[in-house]
């Protein structure tokens, strides 16, 4: 009844297997941890993910004068930081408390070009005090993916060929355990 | 799995899709929970394995199977994600 009957079966069905591998094996990795930036009329919204606002504040450092800000003001949901009436420029956004390195990777800060606020802006929060320090230096990422990476222990993250000998392991333990069993019978 | 356990094919087959779905929500959402996040992955795939030989091991009645069926499928599905994220 359930013998498999190649002619029968659409082709797209033979993929499933393939597709389904493939979902699970994403869906292992997980978000990174990131900042998703949006901008209207000169208001910024950074989102970071895993933490939410005010944390302990979000620094935003002005790549042409090296200017520092804290932002401490939130979006109604609480879920991401609001950043005012920003002029234009080009400001590095980074939690004031960095991320922790995590197996999908973690960045340090993320750059956003902010095209300028209009002049009738105004403001319902007041305006990020002045900062000494951010944590970072260059590079926005603090670690990348280890998922798949093949240099090993980048970040203290367990590397993919750890994880592939454990289950080379198994199997190896399984087949050893079928053989031995074969051969007791064998013996009797 | 079919192959592994040609007897019990249906059989294996729920049990694999419980177990696997069982251990993905434990790996991301109660494992960040207790271990360091250095250790989540190696931790996550160990657990799946073990986890999943057991149920296969139970349903099957065949320990030596169940750790073949079960090394080779999450290895299967780990290879996939490094050459798909790698």
């Amino acid at each position: 009844m359930d013998r498999y009957d190649p002619p029968v079966v659409p082709r797209r069905l033979l993929l499933l297997p393939g597709v389904l591998l493939a979902a699970r094996a994403l869906a292992d990795a997980p978000a990174p941890a990131d900042y998703w930036i949006h901008q209207a009329s000169g208001n910024v919204e950074i989102c970071p993910s895993m933490r939410s606002c005010p944390d302990d504040g979000l620094l935003r450092r002005d790549v042409d004068t090296g200017e520092i800000v804290l932002v401490t003001t939130c979006t109604i949901d609480g879920a991401c930081f609001l950043d005012e009436c920003v002029p234009a420029g080009t400001y590095q956004y980074g939690l004031a408390t960095p991320y922790a390195c995590v197996v999908s990777g973690a960045y340090w800060y993320r750059t956003a070009t902010v095209e300028g606020a209009p002049p009738a802006c105004t403001r319902t929060f007041p305006a990020p005090e002045p900062a000494g320090s951010v944590p970072w230096s260059e590079g926005e990422q603090i670690c990348p993916p280890t998922y798949g990476n093949h240099s090993g222990m980048s970040c203290g993250c367990a590397s993919g060929e750890k994880v592939l000998g454990m289950q080379g392991l198994a199997v190896a333990a399984g087949l050893a355990l079928a053989a031995r069993r074969r051969a007791s019978r064998s013996g009797k | 799995m079919a192959a592994l356990f040609p007897g019990r094919r249906l059989r294996l087959a729920i049990v694999s899709a419980v177990a696997t779905s069982a251990t993905h929500l434990l790996m991301h959402l109660a494992l960040p929970q207790l271990v360091p996040a250095a250790w989540w992955l190696l931790a996550g795939e160990a657990m799946a394995l073990a986890v999943e030989a057991t149920a296969y091991a139970l349903a099957g009645r065949d320990l030596a199977r169940a750790l073949v069926a079960s090394g080779l499928a999450n290895a299967a599905s780990f290879a996939a994600g490094w050459l798909l994220l790698g």
